[in-house]
């Protein structure tokens, strides 16, 4: 259904260059439900609006069922963007526009004849639920009540694809279940693709099937919902799924690190813990090389289950290639890790 | 006061009414471009384009930094050129326009900037044109801004009128001028600025009511 090959985002800003997406590629099958995390710049709202092609990737493409995104010139892009609706954090409606005159917007855009559009529009009310909130302007709505019209405008041209972008984030609790549990018979009745981003965990794990982990640009990973939350594949996913004691790492530290990507004389490496003898691997791996010093960053490892989770992260100093081989024996010994990058003058 | 007085009380209210109803007309006609154009063409808008913004944004600053009367006296060929005389109401309205349509052209961009930039994004991803978005999202999101903008705008041509009308344009300024000030008659100066007081708050309060009527719903922005 969906397919995204090679995606690169580059923004120009007052900072310089700041690359949003590095090389990212998955496929979504048709029906199936994407979560896309990661921590807050890591791509995820460029990622989104890469799929529609809000935002121009400067490099990759995106093939959206048979159509590819990318090779379409900009009136072709606004037909083939019916075809993929999408709702948005803040709800995104038109102030002055009623319940109704929002989610007859995308029809009356394309031209739709009135009595059509009329009819198709009590249809969508009907299945978002909001009959009686119609002539509603959306100031007089709840926060809950936006965001169905939001999906109900999302739907209008009955997409194949529905992209997200953090649809529960504004919403309280019990609105945000709403949300979700409107969205995922939506999904099933009407066999719709969904994509979301998501910083809630509940979120993700009553909608997705399948958890794609962005950090600094990069895809991490790409896992089935449950297989993410028992063990996840990569230091950044298991970083998120201990979200109540963030770890702080040296803000610095890191930036600087991931300017200098690859192996220097000081390395920061973060470590995903999965088991309980995951530190021991790591350290005793470590120390059979003398000449390497250690030190630890940050840390935060809890119990899950019998099993410690969390993530690790050190500075390594020495020599790089003995460096280097400190790391290949602990990919030998299975320890998932990310080489963060390397910073100078860290003694 | 005298039925000649009051004859004339109400000739300069007409001229006046005139006057400002004009030049505001033409002032919004140019200045509503104006505004779009600087607004989309800024960076990162929908139609960047950074020789167009710069220029324009030149020229309306350039305008809006001419004291007004400079601006009176230098456009006296162009008065004439358009209007074929330099003084009376009609001639008074070209350098009052003028002078306005750039200030209400940057007001205005003010007010379409306050749109949710959100909602614009939305209409990109439903499948809208450039122009659809600024025709059926942009502007009329935008229409409570862009009354209050123009009510100020009319609130500054009626001073503004005044002062055109003491060089030669008619209306309640030139009145108060001859009368009040030449000859000495504090009765017509006092009339004069009251009219006037009276024209700028119903002209607010028009405004006011109208733009409270444009923003539809209970909690607007
Ligand atoms: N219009 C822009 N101009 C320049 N840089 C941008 C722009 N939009 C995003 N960025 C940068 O690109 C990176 C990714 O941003 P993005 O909004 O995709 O992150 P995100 O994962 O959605 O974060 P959040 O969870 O905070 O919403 C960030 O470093 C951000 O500063
Ligand atoms: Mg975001």
């Amino acid at each position: 259904m969906l397919r995204v090959q090679g995606l690169h985002c580059a923004y120009a800003s007052s900072r310089g260059r700041v690359d949003a997406l590095r090389d990212v590629s998955f496929e979504v099958p048709r029906s199936a439900r994407l979560a896309v995390v990661g921590g807050s710049g890591a791509g995820k709202s460029t990622l989104l609006r890469c799929l529609n092609l809000l935002v121009a990737p400067s490099r990759g493409s995106v093939q959206v069922g048979d159509r590819q995104l990318t090779s379409l010139d900009a009136r072709e892009l606004a037909i083939a963007r019916r075809q993929i609706g999408m709702v948005f954090q803040h709800f995104a409606l038109l102030h002055r526009r009623t319940a109704r005159e929002n989610v007859a917007l995308p029809l009356e855009l394309a031209g739709l004849p009135r009595a059509a559009i009329a009819r198709r529009v009590e249809e969508l009310l009907d299945r978002v639920r909001l009959r009686d909130e119609a002539d509603a302007y959306p100031s007089e709505l709840s926060g809950g009540q936006r965001q169905r019209v939001g999906i109900a405008r999302a739907l209008a041209h009955a997409p194949r694809l529905l992209l997200c972008d953090e649809p529960t984030s504004a919403l309280d609790a019990d609105n945000a279940q709403h949300v979700v549990a409107l969205l995922d018979g939506l999904s099933r009745d009407l066999e719709l693709t969904i994509v979301f981003v998501s910083h809630q965990l509940e979120v993700v794990r009553s909608l997705a099937d399948v958890v794609a982990v962005l950090d600094g640009g990069a895809l991490c990973e790409l896992t089935p919902v449950a297989e993410f939350f028992s063990q996840p594949r990569s230091p950044a996913g298991a970083r998120l799924l201990t979200p109540e004691s963030p770890m702080k790492l040296p803000h610095d530290l890191v930036s600087e690190a991931r300017r200098r990507p690859g192996v220097g004389p000081s390395t920061l490496l973060t470590f995903a813990i999965s088991s309980n003898d995951a530190t021991s691997v790591i350290f005793q791996t470590l120390s059979r090389q003398p000449s390497l010093r250690l030190d630890v960053v940050a840390a935060n490892i809890e119990s899950r289950g019998g099993q410690s989770v969390g993530s690790l992260s050190v500075l390594i100093h020495g020599e790089p290639p003995v460096i280097r081989a400190a790391l290949a024996s602990l990919e030998e010994r299975a320890v998932t890790m990310e080489v963060v990058g390397h910073v100078v003058d860290a003694a | 006061m005298s039925s000649t007085l009051l004859d004339a009380l109400w000739s300069a209210s007409v001229e006046t009414l005139v006057m400002v109803g004009v030049s505001s007309a033409i002032a919004a006609i140019f200045g509503l471009p104006l505004g779009l154009l600087l607004l989309v063409t800024g960076p990162r808008h929908l139609a960047p384009h950074a020789l167009v913004h710069r220029s324009v944004g030149l020229i309306v600053n350039a305008a809006r930094s001419t004291p007004f009367i400079i601006l009176l006296v230098s456009v006296i060929p162009l008065t004439r050129w358009l209007v074929g005389t330099s003084i009376g109401t009609a001639a008074a309205v070209v350098p009052l326009a003028l002078a306005a349509a750039p200030f209400v052209a940057r007001l205005y961009e003010q007010a379409l900037r306050q749109v949710d930039p959100a909602t614009l994004e939305a209409a990109r991803s439903l499948g809208a044109s450039r122009r659809q978005i600024v025709t059926r999202v942009l502007l009329p999101e935008a229409v409570p801004g862009l009354v209050t903008a123009t009510t100020v705008m009319v609130v500054s041509l009626v001073g503004a009128s005044a002062m055109a009308g003491a060089v030669g344009g008619g209306g309640l300024g030139d009145l108060g001028i001859r009368y009040g000030y030449q000859r000495f008659q504090p009765g017509v100066m006092a009339a004069v600025v009251l009219l006037l007081v009276l024209l700028v708050n119903a002209v607010q309060w028009a405004g006011d009511r109208l733009v409270q009527r444009l923003s539809r719903g209970a909690a607007s922005t």
